[in-house]
């Protein structure tokens, strides 16, 4: 009996820690969605600027053999990345969408035709230094919460952080206050003095640097390598978090780790083999999505001028 | 006015894209309007190749049509290494396609033998159908197809290497480097090839240790690093102390998941011995490149025939590189019976591809 | 309103506040061809000329001459019947996925389910165009055609549905939507469809009688291209020619406004949702009985995502999305053509698509007010016409 409780008690501590694991990088994502989100605009580039980010991140640590350099590195491209998607988008009023499934195609043409430019063609991938696995002292000994929340890489607990921090700017910032504004009615906004093509901009770039954190997460910190397409949906996944969590960081996190749990509990429902398809198994956690979606969300009314290009005129 | 009006912005965006269009190109290319001519480059074929389809004495030429991409580590990796292999060997001139659709294969394989290329390699299965389509419009060009049996067409043949026994010595391996007697495998998309080694796998750790348990783990994708090392610590969770990883690029990530668990791991494929000397025994090597070489091989000595080849552990396409020393006497030698066994006939292997 | 006469037209142009209702309300056939080749054609070709640029330097860095890699593209897709008839090949399931898009965009809604549509569309074809057997060319074909159609249509009206039903976000619930549809595929392929005799996941193939035909020997045409134009035509009239069109626009523009005008709205976003998908499975369809002749895992290249692109750059027209879809097909073949030839990776395609719709979309900045306020001849606003203002999709 206690034997048995033991092994319950064992597997769930792996099931959680990797949905950890594997909710990491959308929490990370969507620490950054939710500002461009809430200042009404469309998150559907993200897979983009992901995949941009795990590349250069780990041609960055590649090149200096560092990879907080290649974090830094990663960071960089993804402003700059976004500071181009939002030229578009916010100075030019270009259609959100369109540019966003542009970025995505950018984002994956670049890095398969030029990574092999990089790194060239072997069988072998380039090694790079990965994020390092840093367990919390003491903290990492608790039973259960140890192995789920403290024995990471720094990035899953930035990525916590993150979450009261931009629980904190978002509703107790005048910064904060501005982005909501902009979301719901830029022309107020504009009335009282914000700054409109600040704030999204503002935002925009944030929303690289997440997202190209998260990216690297998946390269760097998961595995030392780049492969071509990495990213796997992941972008489309954040975004669906962020949607999930009504668009609150709070609500957002929840999403991220539920789809991470979702994903952990797949394979072993596999691993353990009872005879499924593995389809079905796969298919599990968006079928748990849509039944959460449907029935616990209920109706989520996004901000009011999401996907609308603001002028002053 | 109004013509103005309308034409402005469009009169300002083609002056601005001409700018740096031709900037660009002066550039890129240090040639400026050079581009031009292009369009009327219809008759100008003979210009880079083609030359060749009539007369023997000039090199023969080979296409590569791939999947996926050439940077897998995996499937598309090894065949396009192999092309380069037969191209030193044998002086052929060679080119390939990667990430070539189900839909597109057909215009590719047309595309290479109107070209004058004298073979011309689908690398999958999924190629059979076109390749054999567009066959019958060119007697005269060699077509070939691996992982597939196909040959009844005069020109298209087509090479495996013997997944079956990969399979078999993989488990093998396995099995007997096990402790707690449970091995897990790890496979990418379910693919022939694949489902051949998980299959064969359980059959080669059953017939050296009868009672070995065996779990596995379709990836559906090559893609998804973390998910298949994700799934790589579900196996090791349900027990499984050896992992057998089948899943190209996505075998890296399988087998650096067992390092940090500090389980063994080996890798269906390629060398990957060096990655993890500590947990990697050995590797079973699925000469993929192999087919590519023998295919060219025959094309230049003017031996091609329109039928099927497996190669295996006769040939040496299928082996064991060397063993890392750690790894017990009686392990080897259980290994070793297990191959003989094999090529006394003494086990029946599952062939999914007939 | 009432129509004033070509005199008339440049005085009310003088008059700025007027400007706006006269665009819409007073163009004459003659402007709004104009105005048509000005916004839907001429984008692309400058947009084109910019993506040609942008592979040269890409291809130069690869070390392949660019001048060489670029008469490869031109001749592969223009120097014969075949390279063009290719080009139609490769537009077809695009041209699909892109009017589905458009047409959830006509109501407002932003189909990312295209993809799953498609894959849904593909398997019930095959379904009914490999399992049923003896039925003589057309009937069979056309019924195929409607499993398909019918398929990608349910696959659309489930988000649809959920939207309604729960106020679910189509976006989210969208891409939820596409994975489980390449699960069902992958699972038919490997499971219950499978092949008998062999062991491929693939399901049989398509009876003769349902194979949509080559219609010009020599090349890869295939009477998916007819089904293509009537889709087309269907597209135009159900949204400009129909009660149903006029209430998915107005829907589209204003669902709160419609509403109160007596339209049932919900009842517009379900329908819409269905023939969106619907069109979108006709995609997966089309290039199953036409090129494919079999179902096969994964077998979409992701024309589903493409197709959105496609929309968006048709500005949700017929007629632009015809004109798009078959810009996407030239890339690509001619791609192919040059990677055949120059080993240039197919990366390259994404990269000249992409630099190809950013074009387009930056076409569209406006300078400051500052700038254009010097009433410069060049930097004035052009008159747009009104179904591209009310293209802009949301999330």
């Amino acid at each position: 009996m206690g034997q048995e409780l033991f092994a319950i008690i064992d597997g769930a501590t792996n099931l959680l820690s990797a949905a950890v694991r594997m909710g990491a990088p959308l929490l990370l994502a969507s620490a950054g969605l939710v500002f461009t989100a809430r200042a009404g605009m469309s998150n559907l580039g993200t897979e983009g600027v992901m995949l941009m980010g795990a590349f250069s991140g780990v041609v960055g640590a590649y090149l200096t053999g560092s990879p907080w350099l290649g974090a830094l590195l990663a960071i960089c491209i993804g402003v700059i990345f976004e500071l181009i998607v939002a030229f578009l988008v916010v100075t030019a009023r270009a259609n959100q969408v369109i540019v966003a499934m542009a970025t995505n195609l950018l984002a994956l043409g670049l890095t398969s035709s030029y990574g092999r430019v990089i790194f060239g063609v072997s069988t072998r991938p380039p090694r790079v230094p990965p994020y390092p696995l840093f367990k919390i002292p003491f903290l990492a000994d608790i039973p259960v919460l140890g192995p789920v929340l403290f024995s990471h890489n720094a990035l899953v607990y930035l990525a916590f952080f993150l979450v009261p921090v931009t629980h904190f700017i978002l509703y107790r910032t005048s910064l904060g206050l501005k982005v909501r504004v902009v979301g719901e009615h830029p022309r107020a906004a504009d009335s009282v003095g914000v700054n409109v093509y600040l704030v999204k901009y503002l935002c925009c770039l944030t929303r690289g640097a997440m997202a190209a954190l998260a990216g690297s997460y998946l390269s760097l910190g998961a595995l030392n390598m780049f492969t071509e397409n990495m990213v796997a949906g992941r972008g489309y996944m954040a975004v669906s978090a962020v949607i999930f969590g009504k668009w609150t960081p709070v609500g957002s996190a929840l999403g991220a780790l539920l789809f991470g749990a979702g994903d952990a509990l797949q394979m072993r429902l596999q691993a353990m083999g009872w005879g499924l398809p593995y389809q079905f198994v796969q298919a599990l956690p968006y079928v748990i999505t849509l039944v959460i979606l449907t029935g616990l969300v209920g109706k989520a009314v996004q901000p009011a001028a999401t996907g609308e290009a603001y002028s002053k005129e | 006015m109004s013509i103005k009006r309308i034409f402005g912005k469009g009169v300002v965006m083609l002056l601005i894209v001409c700018l740096v269009g031709s900037v660009s190109v002066l550039a890129g290319c240090g040639g400026g309007s050079k581009e031009e001519p292009a369009p009327s480059g219809e008759g100008e074929k003979p210009s880079d190749g083609s030359s060749s389809s009539g007369d023997s004495s000039a090199p023969k030429k080979v296409a590569l049509i791939l999947p996926g991409e050439i940077t897998d580590m995996g499937w598309n990796s090894y065949a396009y290494n192999g092309l380069m292999k037969a191209r030193d060997l044998y002086g052929v001139e060679v080119a390939y396609s990667e990430k070539v659709s189900d839909s597109d294969a057909e215009e590719f394989f047309r595309g290479y033998a109107k070209d004058g290329y004298d073979l011309i390699i689908g690398h999958g299965f999924e190629f059979g159908e076109p390749a054999t389509k567009v066959a019958k419009e060119f007697p005269d060009v060699k077509f070939a197809v691996t992982s597939i049996n196909l040959s009844q067409e005069p020109n298209v043949g087509s090479i495996t290497t013997d997944n079956p026994q990969q399979g078999f010595l993989a488990g093998a391996v396995a099995a007997l480097l096990s402790e707690k007697g449970k091995i897990g495998y790890v496979g990418g998309r379910e693919i022939p090839p694949v489902i051949e080694k998980q299959k064969n796998s359980e059959l080669g750790a059953k017939h050296v240790r009868p009672d070995c348990e065996y779990v596995s783990v379709i990836l559906g994708t090559y893609d998804d690093l973390q998910k298949a090392k994700e799934s790589t610590y579900s196996l090791i969770e349900q027990g499984a102390d050896v992992i057998i990883a089948n899943a190209d690029k996505s075998t890296i990530a399988i087998l650096e998941a067992c390092k940090e668990k500090g389980i063994k791991g080996l890798g269906i494929g390629g060398e990957y011995r060096d990655l993890a000397p500590e947990t990697i025994p050995v590797d079973v090597i699925n000469d993929a490149s192999a087919c590519i070489v023998v295919l060219v091989e025959k094309l230049v000595k003017g031996e091609f025939k329109p039928e099927f080849t497996r190669i295996g552990i006769k040939e040496g396409a299928v082996r064991l590189t060397e063993w890392n020393d750690w790894v017990p006497q009686e392990v080897k030698d259980g290994v070793q019976k297990a191959i003989e066994d094999l090529e006394a006939g003494k086990v029946e292997l599952i062939r999914v591809a007939k | 309103m009432t129509k004033p006469k070509k005199g008339e037209i440049e005085r009310t142009e003088e008059r700025s506040e007027g400007r706006k209702r006269a665009e819409v309300t007073v163009m004459g056939i003659g402007r709004r061809m104009f105005v048509w080749l000005y916004e839907v054609a001429l984008p692309p070709i400058v947009a084109v000329l910019m993506g040609f640029v942008v592979a040269g330097i890409s291809v130069s860095l690869m070390g392949v001459e660019p001048v060489v890699a670029m008469r490869y593209f031109v001749r592969g897709v223009s120097a014969s019947a075949y390279g063009m008839c290719e080009i139609v090949v490769k537009a077809l399931p695009l041209l699909f996925t892109g009017l589905s898009v458009a047409f959830a965009q006509r109501c407002g809604l932003l189909n990312i389910g295209a993809e799953g549509q498609l894959f849904i569309g593909g398997l019930t074809g095959t379904i009914v165009g490999a399992y049923i057997r003896g039925l003589p060319w057309p009937i069979h074909a056309l019924l195929a055609l409607a499993a398909g159609f019918v398929g990608g249509g349910l696959w659309g009206v489930g988000p649809g549905y959920f939207k309604v039903r729960f106020g679910t976000n189509e976006v989210i619930s969208t891409i939820m939507f596409d994975y489980l549809a390449v699960f069902i595929v992958s699972y038919a392929v490997t499971g219950p469809l499978k092949e008998p005799p062999g062991f491929i996941p693939q399901s049989p193939e398509i009876a003769p009688g349902a194979i949509l035909g080559n219609i010009l020997p020599g090349t890869r045409l295939h009477a998916g291209a007819v089904v293509g134009l009537l889709a087309v035509l269907a597209f135009w009239l159900i949204i400009w020619r129909t009660r149903f069109g006029y209430q998915i626009r107005a829907v589209g523009a204003n669902p709160r406004a419609a509403h109160y005008a007596g339209i049932d709205v919900g009842r517009s976003i379900v329908a819409t949702m269905f023939i969106a998908g619907g069109f979108a499975g006709l995609a997966g369809c089309v290039e199953i009985l036409g090129v494919l002749h079999r179902l096969r895992e994964a077998f979409s290249p992701g024309w589903g995502w493409d197709g959105i692109a496609v929309a968006l750059l048709g500005k949700a027209t017929p007629l632009g999305v015809t004109l798009s879809a078959l810009l996407m097909g030239f890339i690509r073949g001619g791609v192919n053509a040059m990677q055949r030839a120059t080993g240039v990776p197919i990366g390259l395609v994404y990269v000249v698509q992409a630099v190809i719709i950013i074009c387009v979309v930056a076409r569209e900045y406006r300078l400051p007010k500052s700038l254009r306020s010097l009433r410069f001849p060049f930097f004035e606003k052009s008159p747009r016409l009104k179904e591209s203002r009310d293209a802009a999709g949301g999330e």
